[in-house]
């Protein structure tokens, strides 16, 4: 990719500025435009922390990251706002729809950020004029907010977005990137996290302009390979491409924070099931298995452990994320524990097709053995209950290295009884078909109310396969 | 509280108990040994909540334990047991002078360990009119050891890590099983008591219970509580949870009756199974093959990347259809191991049906196993 010859290119990054709190006062401008507004989750579920500010509220001294409690004190006439997710991700697809009106090649980077390579757009005008345009457009079709950066990269749109805030244009060429790009602190840099500007600065590189001078061969004995990348950067050369395919993902995955911390494991059981639910609907609805499953948990100290298994065939069943994670919680729950927040992460994702693939070839190789259970009679509504202790399925077959036939027929019988609970949550509402289990009164019920859950986003949902852009209606609204 | 003892009974003491100390927690107290003295006797106590042990000794003429003044302290195990240990074998001085700080003297040497406050401690769990029997700790031996070794280590199914204990008309039963083997011992107790009980008992305590089982015969007292069950040998109380759920009914996987049956030399069976398992591999459930054709028994075990191995071995005795099968040889080895016997009565019901392993004419053992099936 080096190799290649720079071909001069016009890139825009569109940061949309206090995206959350924009959105809010693009919707109910009487109620919130102009004013110091914070979106937030309820402090008393202990998600109150603040995670967008506008710029009003900035002014007053209010970050993100501040707890609902500081912010209030900092700013007492500040407005707090529950996030809803599906607001910003209508107006979300509204903004990266008038950008590909001028342009295919537009690289979503997060819910409120794109790439947009506009080389090839025909526009009288220069790229600055284009960029103007397009902030005006998305300022009086949508009342939206953004910061435009100008350059002939990725790298250096990106840091040229950053520079003016809110509403500035701001252009990083290779001939201003020393006076603009190079006296500011490495921390700074896009892609550089505060542990290597740590390290950096320990090595005497405290400004971009540093780095760029610095000896890439040194940097990547230090560094790794990335040292040799970040030089590359700091001298504004970035040759990857703007690509409007979606990255494949990783990892799906959710978190809970609870209102009270939970010492019984049983407790945490419930809370699992909700989690392993709505990850395992998740991974289905992007038609991907997993093959690692990952616990996250937070003991009421603030220390954080993840723990993690390998299944011997990736999947995407809630029942086998349950019984994974709940495979982990009693390997690893230290006694006596207090657990402040529980996670399911399944990773090492894979399109379903590849899946089966794979098994297939891998058979064509020696003769596989089985080996056969005691028990091999359990009915699949013993499968299902997954956590009733008298469930004959012995503990190893759904995750052993070999399912002997008859749990091998289970694992396709829940394999469509998820394909057919899963068409009628989509059509009827989360709540339509729901385990014993997640009938216990249990604030991880909430995971399953899309709209206000949480107050993170999950990036997916601005790839949804099959154009499906919404979430199914929640139960409440129905 | 302040006593002088002996360095190796005191060694011996720590090293009982230290078996229950905890050492993933976040109690730290739980990590520590209590030291508990009275008028005439020193105490010893560790409890990870999941097994506790505790031990005593009581003052002698002779001087192994000498009490001057009585009280109580938590101290660090790691510490206390090291420390105890490199000591010189000669008398050592114990004290609590300043609060939570004890003093270990012997010789020249001085020891100041911070210790914790006693009442922090949590109590061992108190065993009301519960029931209890007392059997030889010979037999509670061979109880653990031919049920143990196929409770499962997974923790997702809680009851299978435990072993089901039972007794009902003068018969105790232990059993144990994964889901894919199974082993199994049952005795008349001579004590015939007319209770019954019935109660899953965690396979790693019980483990951990047989290292505290003395070489020699001597009455071991079981007592069960709804929680709880002790076992009491001379001096040392052992205490472990108990599992609570129901334990699955497993009558009805022990077959009755069989097509095949075959009784060999245990040594022989289990030394050509041993050395098939080298090319056995792990990922093909440590697969080996056996092919029974009227006397001659033919272990092998192939891997396309490593090589194969066949040997042939002679039964003592053939009954029934000659047949292929092939099983997880760590499974059998195991099995073979907990029946301890010089021959070994090995019963079939074709290749895909689990097989069992006992001592001839004896029917209160028994190890079932469920086989691999080859593709």
């Amino acid at each position: 990719m080096n190799a290649k010859s720079p071909v001069p290119r016009a890139v825009l990054h569109i940061d949309m500025n206090a995206f959350y709190c924009s959105c809010h006062a693009a919707a109910e401008p009487k109620r919130y435009a102009g004013r110091p507004t914070a979106v937030a989750g309820s402090p008393e579920t202990r998600h109150g922390v603040v995670v967008t500010a506008s710029y009003e509220a900035r002014s007053r001294g209010v970050r993100a990251t501040m707890t609902v409690t500081q912010a209030l004190r900092t700013c007492p006439e500040l407005l707090l706002i529950a996030p809803d997710f599906q607001l910003y991700r209508r107006l979300s697809k509204a903004v990266f729809d008038i950008v590909r009106q001028y342009t295919p090649d537009v690289e979503v980077f997060s819910i409120d950020e794109c790439w947009a390579d506009v080389t090839h757009v025909p526009f009288c005008g220069s790229t600055s004029d284009l960029a103007r345009e397009i902030q005006k457009r998305l300022h009086r079709e949508l009342k939206l907010p953004c910061s435009i950066g100008i350059a002939p990269n990725k790298f250096l749109a990106k840091m040229a977005s950053d520079l003016h805030k809110p509403q500035g244009l701001t252009e990083i060429s290779l001939h201003n990137l020393v006076e603009v790009l190079w006296p500011m602190p490495v921390g700074q840099m896009f892609g550089v996290g505060p542990k290597t500007a740590e390290r950096l600065v320990r090595m005497g590189i405290s400004t971009i302009g540093a780095l760029a001078a610095a000896n890439p061969e040194h940097l990547s004995h230090r560094l790794g390979k990335r040292g040799r990348q970040l030089v590359e950067l700091a001298n504004g050369r970035d040759f990857a491409e703007i690509s409007s395919a979606p990255e494949p993902l990783k990892s799906i995955g959710h978190t809970i924070t609870l209102a009270k911390d939970l010492s019984h494991p049983e407790d945490m059981a419930t809370v699992l099931m909700n989690l392993a639910d709505q990850v395992g609907r998740r991974v289905r609805r992007h038609r991907l298995v997993g093959k690692t499953v990952q616990l996250t948990l937070r003991f009421d100290s603030r220390r954080t452990i993840t723990r993690e298994q390998t299944l011997p065939i990736p999947t995407a069943l809630t029942e086998i994320l349950y019984d994974t994670a709940l495979s982990l919680l009693h390997n690893h729950l230290p006694k006596a524990a207090k657990v402040r927040l529980l996670g399911i992460t399944l990773g090492h994702l894979q399109p379903e097709e590849t899946a089966i693939l794979e098994k297939h070839s891998r058979t064509n190789g020696t003769p596989e053995s089985i080996q056969l259970s005691l028990f091999s009679t359990g009915s699949v509504f013993e499968d299902i209950t997954g956590s009733s202790q008298q469930n004959f399925i012995p503990s190893e077959s759904p995750l052993g290295n070999a399912l002997p036939p008859p749990q091998q027929r289970n694992l396709d019988r829940l394999r469509r009884l998820s394909q057919v609970t899963d068409a009628l949550r989509d059509k009827y509402g989360e709540s339509i078909v729901l385990r014993g289990r997640m009938l216990t009164q249990d604030e991880s019920q909430h995971l399953r109310e899309h709209q206000t859950r949480g107050t993170s986003l999950q990036k997916d949902i601005l790839s949804w396969p099959e154009g499906g852009e919404t979430w199914p209606k929640d139960g409440k609204e129905t | 509280m302040h006593f002088n003892i002996s360095q190796s009974a005191f060694n011996q003491l720590l090293q009982t108990v230290s078996k229950a100390v905890a050492t993933r927690t976040p109690k730290q107290v739980l990590t520590g040994i209590l030291l508990n003295v009275e008028e005439t006797t020193l105490h010893a106590t560790a409890y990870d909540l999941e097994i506790g042990i505790e031990d005593s000794l009581d003052v002698t003429p002779d001087g192994t334990l000498e009490i001057i003044s009585p009280g109580s302290i938590v101290i660090p195990a790691r510490y206390l047991t090291d420390v105890v240990r490199k000591l010189p074998s000669t008398l050592l001085t114990f004290q609590v002078s300043n609060p939570y700080m004890a003093d270990i003297r012997s010789g020249t040497a001085e020891f100041h360990l911070h210790g914790i406050d006693a009442a922090e401690f949590p109590k061992l769990p108190i065993f009301h009119s519960a029931k209890s029997l007392t059997i030889s700790s010979l037999l509670l031996r061979q109880f653990i050891r031919s049920s143990a070794y196929a409770a499962s280590t997974l923790e997702a199914r809680p009851t299978l890590t435990g072993i089901h204990s039972t007794l009902h008309m003068g018969q105790m039963t232990f059993t144990a099983t994964d889901g894919l083997r199974l082993g199994m011992f049952s005795e008349n107790i001579p004590e015939n008591p007319d209770f019954s009980w019935d109660a899953v008992i965690p396979a790693k305590s019980l483990t951990e219970l047989t290292k505290l089982l003395p070489e020699q015969d001597m009455p071991v007292t079981l007592e069960l509580s709804n929680s709880h069950s002790l076992f009491v040998i001379g001096k040392t109380h052992f205490y472990t949870r108990l599992i609570e759920g129901a334990y699955p009914d497993i009558s009805r996987i022990i077959p009755n009756h069989f097509g095949t049956t075959v009784r060999v030399d245990t040594a022989q069976f289990a030394n050509a199974i041993d050395r098939a398992a080298l090319i056995a591999r792990d990922k093909e459930n440590h697969m080996v093959r056996m092919e029974l054709q009227d006397r001659k028994i033919t272990i092998s075990s192939n891997s396309p990347e490593i090589g194969n191995v066949s040997e042939s071995i002679e039964t003592i005795e053939t009954v029934g259809d000659d047949l292929v099968i092939a099983f997880n040889s760590h499974y059998v080895l195991e099995a073979l191991r907990a029946t301890g016997s010089d021959q070994v009565q090995v019963q079939f019901n074709g290749s895909n049906q689990p097989f069992t392993l006992h001592i001839p004419e004896e029917q209160n053992n028994l190890q079932l196993i469920s086989p691999v099936l080859m593709r």
